[in-house]
């Protein structure tokens, strides 16, 4: 799905592979077993994504499986995409996604597939920018010392 | 033939190291535990509005008649009782508890408690051989962690024992192979801190109420018993009936047909299963241990012999390791326990405290040059360094532990943050100054429980089944095991003597309704003689879904009671038990009234009613899927994003006052309520201090 997307300017990739402000994180949590559930504090979105994570029934009720469910409310994560580093496309895809899944775990995979995927087309984004300031920087002129 | 009591109560004045005896025969009304640990502080404590540190506070240390017996998931169970200085901003009379063998070497020594006044004038450790009982000197004690503390009080005992041993008394008149149990406290309890816990053998603490402060205020570093005896059974033969009808319901009965219970929670769980949970990557090691004659011994050993017999949130509150390791514990995990434990500080107090600390920290408000002035390397919180100056800290008194020794809401106080990060939740208190356990917003029997109380109630008894199961399989995409309409019907038969299905409506409507207040009001009457009083384990009391009991049907109603009977001789009804708990519940109530408690000081913390963790990111949201009754049907609905209403929250508190009979203007039992019980003197010295409402 990620390759339906076009891929981020240069600026929005920067935005999309920082870390936001404690101001600006995205919450999550996770259910752990006698605990209840725990606050998780998610500044990047490399971070949120990987946290995403659940099991089946069976493993998640057996402690011996150390099965987790770390939890991300897959609308809050689209509105925290939309609204803290301004990527409409990438949030309405997540949207797309959670709406189509029959549960969390339905879900967990294609979002976190999804938004990996984003990151990954972001530093290609980069590393193809960073090039360019190289070729850049190689055509241009040299220094005055070194020309006299 | 009566069984079960001992007949005596040990009563020690440590002010002038003078020891009597408390006939039980006097207490036997109240069952056991914390029944009789109320009535005995009742009675001792003079003025019951005394700080927690001060001598005149009495702690109660009390065993159940199951004590030492082979009746399941209770005989290792002991209840400690007194003024604690957790509470905030009143130090509640409250009480803890902890598992082991501590109680039933208890009975053995021939005791069915101990009650502790005074202050010694210099550190003190208190020596039971059976009947025989010294207090000591622990000068050289004073400074040892938990775990070196109780090595060498067994070599000092044992080592006396081998003497004992020589004297040619038979095996049943002085010989045991076994150490003495030792209840201890650290370093932390040494610097009376509030953050301050009680602990015994390896990892069975009572960590909540800080009575590992209260004992240091005491001078009272270690209380060591071992004791020869046994336990009188009124009917033996009925106990071994009654221990062999409940291994129908464990794995000990079922081992071709095993099944993994939820989270290795209830009677039907697996050996070492709840604490596998926290095992480190890579992996060690491991192996089930668990208290006296429990049927499924919940904790494990390590192979590195780090954490022995912890459980719960004793690894729970740090598990920012696993954040900054993959996901998984590990070593990290297996150092800070250890650490903490050895410290003898109190886990719950650390895991909501650690969250604040680390969101100060994202905030930009503590560290070095910050507004809270702080060393300690927030940017390891996950790592052991971080956990070990956090701790060192606190034990002494230096940077922010200083406060933080105070407990997380004082501190908060201190740094003039409480108002502010209680209400927007980055410091996750629920009421009390208690770190909130489960959602008040969403499980509204947990958070009514400790609003009406004085601590977070942590009891686990519909948690798994409106919560837990619901929840995960909603995830999950599963089917739960029982259906909404199938939980209600199954807890309307248990619930006696409500029987109101409707207690199970978790919906915006039900969760302020006359229903919730009989939910809450059994939870409260069953756990105050049940679990309390007679120490029946959290971990797997009450029974009400058991995977391999008839049509899925747990033991709750028939068995508490049945091993009760056999043991004592007694011949209780289940609600006669329930009972029994409501006048329990009803004196403690008068005991926090007498302490200030009023109708107008039982809020919630502001998050609970301005927080309403609705779908966003800025606050936290998790999901909560529970049984709900809308438009005349039953279903789990996640109610994640539920905020209280402060007006409907004071309503439903007049309907729980009336339900109970107390004073719905003032939340105090009126005097027809407490005669009603036998509490005319209770009544009585609620008037005498003009708290009896008119």
């Amino acid at each position: 799905m990620v390759h339906d997307l076009p891929a981020p300017e240069a600026e929005l990739a920067e935005r999309l592979l920082a870390t936001v402000p404690f101001e600006q994180q995205l919450m999550g949590s996770r259910l752990n077993p006698m605990r209840g559930s725990v606050r998780v504090d998610l500044r990047t979105l490399n971070e949120a994504a990987s946290f995403m994570e659940t099991a089946a029934y069976e493993e998640i009720m057996d402690p011996r499986a150390q099965a987790n469910i770390g939890y991300v409310d897959p609308l809050g994560l689209a509105l925290w995409i939309e609204t803290v580093f301004g990527d409409t496309g990438l949030a309405d895809a997540v949207r797309e996604v959670a709406a189509g899944a029959a549960s969390y775990a339905a879900a967990v995979g294609p979002v976190r597939e999804l938004v990996l995927g984003r990151l990954e087309q972001c530093e290609q984004v980069l590393a193809a920018e960073g090039a360019t300031d190289e070729r850049v920087a190689s055509d241009a002129p040299q220094s005055d010392g070194e020309a006299g | 033939m009566n069984g079960g009591y001992t007949g005596k109560i040990l009563n020690v004045d440590l002010t002038s190291r003078k020891t009597s005896i408390i006939e039980t025969a006097k207490y036997e009304d109240w069952g056991g535990g914390h029944g009789i640990g109320s009535a005995v502080f009742w009675d001792l404590c003079k003025d019951k509005t005394v700080s927690g540190f001060d001598p005149g506070n009495v702690v109660t240390i009390m065993t159940s008649p199951l004590s030492g017996t082979n009746a399941p998931a209770v005989a290792g169970r002991t209840e400690v009782q007194g003024i604690g200085v957790q509470g905030y901003p009143i130090e509640w009379f409250t009480r803890s508890n902890f598992g082991g063998r501590f109680s039933g070497m208890l009975k053995f020594a021939g005791w069915d408690g101990i009650a502790i006044q005074g202050k010694a004038d210099k550190p003190v450790w208190i020596d039971m051989r059976n009947d025989d009982v010294q207090i000591r000197d622990a000068g050289d004690l004073w400074g040892l962690d938990t775990l070196e503390t109780q090595e060498e009080i067994w070599r000092r005992v044992t080592g006396e024992l081998n003497d004992w041993w020589s004297t040619g008394r038979g095996r049943d008149n002085g010989r045991t192979t076994q150490r003495p149990a030792v209840l201890t406290i650290g370093p932390a309890g040494e610097r009376m801190t509030r953050v301050a816990a009680l602990l015994h053998d390896a990892g069975n603490g009572a960590g909540q109420g800080g009575f590992g402060g209260v004992f240091g205020s005491k001078n009272l570093k270690a209380i060591s018993v071992i004791g020869t005896g046994g336990v009188k059974v009124a009917d033996p033969s009925a106990l071994m009936a009654a221990r062999e009808w409940s291994n129908k319901y464990a794995i000990a009965g079922n081992w071709d047909n095993y099944q993994p219970a939820p989270f290795g929670m209830g009677f039907h769980s697996a050996p070492g299963s709840a604490a596998a949970a926290y095992a480190p990557t890579p992996p060690i090691p491991i192996g089930p241990m668990g208290c006296m004659a429990c049927q499924h011994n919940c904790r494990v050993r390590f192979g590195g012999g780090q954490t022995n017999g912890s459980s719960c949130l004793d690894f729970l509150f740090y598990m920012w390791d696993a954040r900054k390791h993959g996901g998984k514990p590990t070593q990290v995990l297996q150092d800070a326990v250890d650490l903490v434990q050895r410290a003898g500080i109190n886990t719950f107090e650390m895991e909501g405290t650690i969250i604040w600390l680390a969101n100060l920290y994202g905030m930009g408000l503590i560290g070095r040059g910050k507004k809270i002035e702080s060393s300690l390397p927030f940017d390891q919180i996950g790592e052991t360094i971080f956990a070990k100056q956090l701790f060192d800290a606190i034990v002494e008194g230096k940077d922010i532990g200083k406060d933080l020794a105070q407990g997380s809401a004082r501190a908060a106080e201190a740094w003039g943050r409480y108002d502010e990060d209680t209400a927007s939740g980055v410091l996750p208190l629920q009421a009390w100054g208690y770190p909130q356990h489960y959602d008040a917003r969403t499980e509204v029997e947990w958070g009514y429980g400790s609003l009406l109380g004085e601590r977070d109630i942590n009891e686990h008894d519909f948690n798994i089944w409106v919560y837990w199961v619901p929840t995960v399989a909603t995830l999950s995409g599963a089917q739960p095991p029982m259906s909404a309409e199938e939980l209600s019907e199954l807890m309307a038969k248990k619930l006696v003597p409500y029987s109101d299905p409707m207690m199970m409506d978790y919906s915006d409507e039900g969760i302020y309704s006359e229903s919730m207040a009989k939910l809450v009001a059994w939870h409260r009457h069953y756990t105050r003689f049940y679990k309390q009083s007679l120490a029946y384990c959290d971990w797997s009391w009450a029974d009400f879904y058991n995977t391999y009991g008839p049509d899925h049907v747990g033991m709750t109603g028939e068995g508490e009671q049945k091993f009760f009977n056999a043991v004592t001789g007694k011949n209780i009804t289940f609600e006669e038990g329930l009972e029994t708990g409501r006048k329990i519940w009803n004196l403690d109530r008068a005991i926090w009234v007498l302490q200030g408690r009023h109708k107008d000081m039982e809020f919630f913390t502001e998050q609970n009613y301005q927080v309403g963790a609705v779908p966003g990111f800025t606050t936290f949201e998790a999901p909560y899927v529970v049984p709900v009754h809308e438009n005349g049907t039953w279903s789990y609905k996640n109610v994640a994003g539920r905020k209280l209403d402060k007006g409907k929250v004071e309503e439903w508190k007049v309907k729980y006052y009336k339900l109970e009979g107390w004073d719905p203007e003032s939340g105090c039992p009126t005097r027809e309520t407490l005669e009603k019980l036998g509490l005319a003197n209770v009544a009585d010295e609620l008037a005498a201090a003009k708290k009896l409402p008119a």
